[in-house]
């Protein structure tokens, strides 16, 4: 055999063993650009949930006690000021709504109510239009009385769809004699949902997790009195406090 | 149908990193954007994104879910099938990849076009996440084409 014969057959040797060797390269370089992605995929969808679940204060104070714009029942110049982040969708806003009315009947001379809006979006998929609906009827006058009978008719209208719920709060603004036409221009206007978003930004500065959340003279009600008693004497403690 | 490979010349493989490396980019930022919408939405969070926008307002309207699923997560999906797909092309080296890629873009511009028509004229809000999103889809259509005519005039 030539030696030009021989280093041919050597390398026609050669050739299936590199041909092995940069598959598995190739092979090697696929699978870790691969896992790669999806490890990276993984960690940073699970890093943005982690991120994005810490609350944004978590102050046990009111982000802002003078500047936020709320509806406000009971004695105006009173020293305690109460304020409630609520949603009409929740029920247990409804009992809460309950105690208040009456804590404002009993001890009405006594503290201001301070009703503000957090409507939890994904629970309570009319939480939202029903906090519109109470601003609206609010421009004409009545956003304590549209208040009311959200409250009180929350179970009529808490399961329908969004349009079927729109059609009931509208009912409800024309049985309380409000001007329908401008009820409804009011429902989805710039004004009413600035105030309802601006109030949401409030709790959320304020660390407000969960509805109803209560301020009392801008201190978070860290452990909230479950019925009216409990209610009343916070407010007397607080009362007795100040004097 | 045996998938074709880049042409071996010089230009168009650094052409192609090129686009491949905006691809990516771009789907990166459009995954994660999208990602926070989809989160942000399922914690039933709302969204604060300064005194100019309005994103509360843009991601509680009626527009923002489609038969229950919120247009978020199905930005989040076209942006992670365009990720898949550009790294299935730096993987693999197939033309076949780009021409899909390519397709795909159109319709996530033409849906963020048509987004951006309903924050402009119906909604009249503005929201910063889904205009990143828009800018997303947008350079991924507009580089798409460039690529798809390099590559016809090299064909």
């Amino acid at each position: 055999m030539s030696p030009g014969s021989r280093k041919q057959d050597k390398s026609r040797k050669k050739k299936p063993a590199e041909q092995g060797n940069s598959n598995k390269t190739r092979q090697i370089r696929s699978a870790l650009i691969w896992s790669g992605l999806v490890l990276g995929l993984i960690v940073v969808v699970l890093g943005m949930i982690k991120i994005t679940g810490r609350p944004q204060s978590e102050s046990t104070r009111l982000a802002d006690q003078n500047s936020g714009v709320s509806w406000i029942k009971g004695n105006k110049s009173a020293p305690i000021i109460l304020i409630e982040y609520s949603d009409f969708q929740c029920p247990a806003c409804v009992r809460y709504y309950r105690i208040t009315k009456r804590l404002i009947e009993e001890l009405g001379n006594e503290f201001q109510l301070h009703f503000r809006h957090y409507p939890l979006l994904i629970t309570h998929e009319n939480a939202v239009l029903a906090a519109q609906s109470a601003e609206a009827a609010g421009r004409q006058g009545k956003f304590w009385e549209m208040h009311d009978l959200l409250f009180e008719k929350q179970r009529e209208w808490g399961k329908k769809k969004k349009d079927d719920a729109v059609s009931l709060f509208t009912q409800y603004a024309v049985s309380l004699n409000l001007n329908k036409q401008q009820f409804q221009d009011d429902l989805h206007s710039k004004a009413v949902t600035d105030k309802v978003y601006n109030d949401a930004r409030t709790a959320r500065l304020s660390g407000v997790k969960s509805t109803p959340t209560f301020f009392l003279n801008g201190q978070k009600v860290v452990n909230k009195p479950h019925n009216y008693e409990t209610f009343k004497n916070l407010i007397l403690e607080t009362k007795r406090n100040l004097s | 149908m045996k998938p074709s490979k880049i042409s071996s010349s010089k230009p168009n493989a650094i052409f192609l990193k090129v686009i491949a490396a905006v691809w990516l980019s771009l789907s990166l930022i459009g995954f994660l954007d999208a990602t926070y919408l989809t989160i942000q939405h399922y914690r039933g969070m709302f969204l604060d994104c300064g005194p100019l926008m309005d994103c509360d307002v843009v991601m509680t309207s009626p527009f923002a879910v489609i038969g229950g699923i919120p247009l978020a997560l199905l930005g989040a999906l076209y942006y992670l099938a365009i990720l898949i797909l550009t790294v299935a092309y730096y993987d693999r080296k197939h033309l076949f990849l780009l021409s899909v890629i390519a397709n795909v873009t159109i319709l996530g511009f033409l849906t963020s076009l048509f987004l951006f028509y309903l924050q402009a004229v119906v909604i009249r809000a503005f929201c910063f996440y889904c205009l990143l999103s828009t800018f997303c889809a947008t350079g991924l259509f507009v580089s798409a084409m460039i690529c798809r005519c390099r590559l016809k005039s090299h064909a």
